[in-house]
């Protein structure tokens, strides 16, 4: 396929990545509406925790958007 | 070959990927229901893209089925990240969610993987005749199991019922331990020597005369008849009920003890004894044991062998651990008698401890009695579990129930509190004050088997013969085994449960074979656990096509490494029977010998999950 585009292995490695990477954000918004869920219903310590849990998951998802937004600015450089 | 055809192919070998992978939804490895998950992605995406109508539904079906899997691997997710974090309640929720998709998953996948099986088939027929593309054979499909295990020895007969053949064989010459297969022998021999309709009659007897004030001037003499049932397990309707984990093998989160009085045949003696006016008893309360000599604790689960048997010789202590660390476990008795009392110093430990509670033994004082403490902890939020105190003498436990459950109806027995001396059997005198006729043999037959009931097996051989000697019996079962023809050199036997016991799979189908013939077929067959519903084999398979389809005996027999902190199964086994997809009446036996499961696992379902597979297997390509 790749010869047929007219590109090397690259593009489809790089695609790979785009997918796992946005796979990492869309992991992390799905975890956040779980733990959105959860507060609905839970009460007492457990709100607490389920405070720092979305809190965790926040910093994964920024890390995980960041590194793909870095992919994503590459990619016109593959195109030359 | 048509494009319709190719697609046919091509969705066959993801329908055998399935089927491959679908033992992960009998599994807690997370990785591998991960793996399930993309297979059947694969697969639904091989039937849309091939457009095959015959099973848009299946693909649909397995859409929902794939998005539960995902929710669930969400929740694994969430369970580790609220670990990382410190958050055990976020973790404990995301783990009852994901058992609960899991649950919805395993019920999406029963519900195609019949259609699925039917129509692997189906284009089996349709692309083997427009072209030679091979499924595997049945030696392929076991093989490529028994591939995974190469320090694990393995044993295999596949034998056609109709053909009258072994169809396939692996180390079928050779001797495999059997450990529990080996009740198949047990409770065959004791249906063709005994007969299902066999009921056990259980008198008591007064040794004096009653006078006009109800005064029983002698003994009560209960005698034991080797009925293994004077327990809860009799119904209202004659049957006897069990529980897939029974208390002997205790322990487990799944053990249970059968519902009702544990006590509820000697309380129907006792009433019987008090319907006679008996209102005091001058002598004791006396067990004749003297049916035959045991006294020993059977080799598998431990418990006491005797002719005299009261709620499987087991006294059920079940441990419910606090809501905190540090609270107390609180324990319930059952059946509650003055045989023995129980020291509760157990408490409970933080989240995700090990359990370590215990129930040691202990000496008895002058009068039988027991005094016990159990120590040690079990985890906040775990489930309750039940331990097995197993009763060193059956005899006096069953005189101290017998007694209280006098005393309850109001009969004063003078020596209640002195432990009996042996008794003659020629101080037996002839007057029947009670009596207990058992429900037929076929019910404790069902029971022995489909909970492998080691007490109960154990103790059949002792009544085959009048002399009431293993001796005797073993003598019996090897005419018994010789007329039908069998050669018994290919088996050893030492007890009726299967402690050092070795058979060659090429024996077990040949006595399968020979059993169906018999006219006793029939209560064996019902009384063989089902793959995936009941007995030994509840949690076996449960999403296999074969579930259901499968009747037949578990055996497991296992030690410990302590060097490399694991279990080695050194035997495991299941034998019994099966009507295949195709139709075909199959009789098997897999014998696995020397499987090292790591710390941690359930070595049983580990190893009883790759007998499942290779029923699977034979299920699925005996043909």
């Amino acid at each position: 396929m790749a010869g047929v585009a007219g590109t090397d292995g690259r593009l489809i490695a790089r695609v790979r990545d785009l997918h796992r990477r946005a796979g990492k954000v869309r992991d992390a918004d799905v975890l956040l509406k779980r733990v959105k869920a959860y507060r609905n219903v839970a009460g007492g310590a457990e709100l607490e925790e389920l405070k720092t849990v979305a809190h965790k998951l926040r910093k994964r998802r920024k890390k995980a958007r960041r590194k793909l937004q870095a992919l994503i600015d590459d990619l016109p450089a593959l195109r030359q | 070959m048509t494009k319709e055809e190719y697609g046919k192919r091509i969705v066959s070998q993801h329908i055998d990927e399935c089927f491959r992978l679908q033992r992960a939804l009998d599994s807690s490895d997370n990785e591998a229901i991960h793996e399930f998950r993309l297979a059947c992605k694969r697969l639904r995406y091989a039937i849309e893209h091939f457009e095959l109508a015959e099973l848009a539904a299946d693909a649909k079906v397995l859409a929902a089925l794939t998005d539960e899997l995902g929710f669930g691997h969400d929740c694994v997710l969430l369970g580790k990240i609220a670990v990382k974090a410190g958050a055990p309640a976020v973790n404990w929720r995301a783990q009852q969610d994901r058992s609960q998709y899991l649950k919805r998953g395993r019920a999406l996948w029963q519900k195609v993987a019949k259609s699925l099986v039917v129509a692997a088939c189906f284009f089996f027929l349709v692309v083997s005749q427009a072209h030679a593309a091979a499924r595997p054979t049945l030696a392929a499909a076991l093989s490529a199991i028994t591939g995974n295990y190469p320090h694990t020895q393995f044993g295999i007969a596949v034998y056609d019922l109709d053909k009258h053949k072994i169809i396939y064989g692996w180390n079928e010459q050779r001797f495999f331990l059997a450990a529990s297969t080996t009740k198949l022998l047990t409770e065959g021999t004791t249906l063709a020597l005994l007969g299902p309709d066999y009921r056990f009659t259980t008198n008591v007897y007064r040794t004096g005369p009653i006078d006009t004030n109800g005064t029983l001037n002698g003994d009560v003499v209960l005698q034991a008849s080797g009925d293994p049932n004077l327990s809860g397990r009799i119904q209202p309707d004659g049957t006897m009920t069990f529980e897939n984990e029974d208390h002997s093998y205790d322990g487990s989160p799944d053990t249970k003890a059968v519902p009702g009085n544990p006590l509820a045949v000697i309380d129907e003696l006792a009433q019987q004894i008090a319907a006679h006016g008996v209102k005091t008893v001058t002598g004791r309360v006396i067990v004749d044991e003297s049916l035959f000599e045991g006294g020993y604790p059977e080799s598998g689960t431990g418990v006491f062998v005797s002719p005299i048997v009261v709620n499987d010789n087991i006294v059920d202590v079940t441990a419910t651990p606090g809501a905190r660390a540090g609270d107390p476990v609180t324990i319930a008795v059952s059946p509650q008698t003055p045989y023995v009392t129980f020291i509760n110093k157990a408490i409970t430990g933080a989240v995700h401890t090990d359990r370590t509670i215990s129930i040691p033994a202990d000496q008895a004082d002058a009068g039988g009695m027991h005094t016990v403490t159990i120590t040690g902890s079990m985890p906040a939020g775990s489930p309750s579990i039940l331990y097995a105190y197993d009763v060193p003498s059956p005899v006096r436990f069953a005189e101290v129930a017998l007694t209280a459950a006098l005393q309850a109806r109001g009969v004063a027995v003078q020596n209640a509190s002195t432990a009996s001396a042996p008794l003659a059997v020629s101080e037996i005198g002839p007057n029947v004050i009670a009596a207990h006729v058992s429900p037929p043999l076929s019910q404790d037959v069902k029971v022995t088997l489909k909970v492998s009931d080691n007490l109960h097996a154990s103790i059949m051989p002792y009544l085959w013969s009048p002399k009431h000697t293993l001796r005797a019996g073993f003598d019996l079962e090897r005419g018994f085994m010789r007329r039908a023809g069998l050669d018994t050199s290919q088996i050893v036997q030492n007890d009726g449960l299967g402690g050092f016991a070795f058979i060659q799979p090429q024996y077990m189908v040949h006595y399968l074979a020979f059993l169906r013939t018999q006219p006793y077929f029939p209560t064996l067959y019902a009384a063989l656990p089902i793959l995936g519903v009941d007995g030994t084999l509840f949690n076996i398979a449960n999403s296999s096509p074969a579930r259901g389809k499968v009747h037949a005996k578990t055996g497991t027999w296992s030690g410990g490494d302590a060097l490399n902190h694991r279990v080695m199964v050194s035997g495991k086994g299941l034998a019994g029977y099966m009507t295949t997809a195709s139709g075909r009446h199959i009789a098997f036996c897999f014998y696995i010998n020397n499987l090292a499961v790591p710390h941690g696992e359930d070595a049983a379902r580990v190893s009883g999950q790759i007998n499942g597979d290779l029923a699977t297997a034979t299920y699925l390509y005996a043909r």
